[in-house]
């Protein structure tokens, strides 16, 4: 694997290629700085297979160039790495805003930052064996899938240029490395799309990446006031992160997002209106708990909206076979 | 924690490390001396030059196994931008904190 890594201070580069050196199959190179980067970036005959970046850089920080090489289309899916100091955390939750999938801590822990590159170089080499076969959406800047290329309901589908919204991989990094302190305050819930597996039948590759991009678009957009992370788990589900000791109101939040996506007015390619609405699941608090135990609370949060989605319709099935006086199977 | 300081080329990184401390703590000690004359026009430019110094050090001192002198570069690097934002104009806290940041260098070096 191929790694570029970007830091003002070149004691810090030196540091990393000691560290790095002991890893097999890693070669690491080196950019003094931003420019340094876009110019090494530039001028790479084989696109880097994994980016070190340093969030506090003079005149460009990490954070935009992030973004800045996020818009590269050799750098969609490229697991970028962001470096930084402990207390950085408002940082590092821009970081992965800005497209990072993982961060290291300096001072360096020797064996932290050699398990975070072997995630990224195992990430790296699946996605090339996969033909980086990863599903993606979006209307205009992307090109989109036939309609043979239809993902599975349950595959993660990339969405880009959606305020927070981070891949399934990225956010499960983020809430492992975050200090107790630093979760103190979070919470995890899930958004489903009710009756999931009816639209997903219905729409063709393009136009269910398309419900999925623009559902995105609603909960983001309706998250706005929070301080968040979400990723799309796949079932019509998104997982999101809240910070702050407020907890939203979750009813609240549906219906602005079963507004907001009635007021898109979304439709079948034919021109028949998508008519569907989304739910929330339960919240959790994430106080108190190990690292270790956040991603099982990450999919309790999302096995609990799936669960309130069937509910839900299990519900309406009661009441209307109830009505017609028969029973629901 | 697994510290780096096992690694090859771990004790010649240090070494150079040490070399550039001296002529960052030249930086920071000018605005330091800055800060105890009144109304000193050129604090501002100064400060902002010790603390990109600071922030260097504070990023890579406690990587070298100079955990306390990265600690305290960071609590510096902190009042600084703090001052230079007009946060927290505490000079006096400031000065303190500078002056201990200058005083573990100094033992530093001489060992």
């Amino acid at each position: 694997m191929r790694v570029l890594a970007v830091d003002d201070d070149e004691i810090i580069l030196e540091l990393l290629e000691a560290i790095v050196g002991q890893i097999p199959d890693v070669d690491l190179e080196t950019a003094c700085g931003p420019e340094a980067a876009i110019a090494a970036i530039s001028a790479a005959p084989v696109p880097f297979e994994c980016l070190l970046f340093d969030i506090q850089m003079p005149y460009k920080n990490g954070i935009e160039l992030c973004r800045e090489v996020r818009a590269m289309q050799d750098y969609k899916f490229t697991p970028i790495i962001m470096i930084t100091a402990m207390s950085d955390k408002s940082h590092i939750d821009d970081a992965f805003a800005a497209g990072a999938t993982d961060y290291v801590t300096k001072p360096f822990d020797m064996a932290d930052v050699q398990t975070r590159l072997k995630i990224a170089q195992k990430r790296s080499e699946a996605q090339l064996e996969s033909g980086q076969s990863i599903h993606f959406s979006s209307r205009a800047a992307y090109p989109v899938a036939n309609a043979g290329d239809k993902p599975n309901l349950f595959d993660h589908i990339a969405v880009f240029d959606v305020p927070g919204l981070v891949e399934p991989n990225s956010l499960m990094n983020y809430l492992s490395q975050l200090s107790r302190a630093n979760l103190f305050g979070s919470g995890i819930f899930a958004i489903s799309i009710r009756r999931i597996e009816e639209l997903y039948l219905r729409c063709d590759a393009f136009e269910f990446e398309a419900l999925i991009a623009d559902v995105a678009e609603a909960i983001s957009d309706c998250l706005r006031n929070e301080s968040f992370l979400f990723s799309y788990g796949g079932n019509g589900t998104f997982d999101c992160v809240v910070h702050g000791g407020r907890q939203p109101d979750l009813n609240e939040l549906v219906d602005q997002i079963n507004i907001q996506l009635q007021q898109m007015g979304l439709c079948y390619s034919d021109g028949t209106p998508q008519q569907f609405q989304v739910l929330a699941g339960d919240f959790y608090r994430l106080v108190w708990r190990s690292s270790g135990t956040v991603g099982d609370v990450l999919a309790d949060a999302h096995h609990s909206a799936e669960q309130a989605a069937i509910e839900k319709e299990k519900q309406l099935d009661d009441f209307w076979f109830a009505a017609k006086g028969q029973t629901a199977v | 924690m697994m510290d780096v300081s096992g690694l090859p080329g771990f004790e010649a990184i240090r070494l150079r490390f040490l070399k550039r401390l001296n002529d960052k703590i030249a930086v920071i000690q000018d605005a330091f001396a800055a800060m105890t004359a009144h109304n000193n026009p050129e604090l501002a430019p100064k400060l902002a030059l010790a603390r990109d110094e600071l922030h260097m050090i504070s990023g890579s001192a406690g990587s070298l196994g100079m955990v306390q002198i990265g600690d305290q570069a960071r609590l510096c690097e902190n009042l600084t931008i703090a001052f230079l934002d007009r946060l927290d104009p505490d000079i006096a806290e400031m000065q303190v904190q500078y002056e201990h940041f200058i005083s573990l260098v100094e033992y530093i070096q001489s060992k």
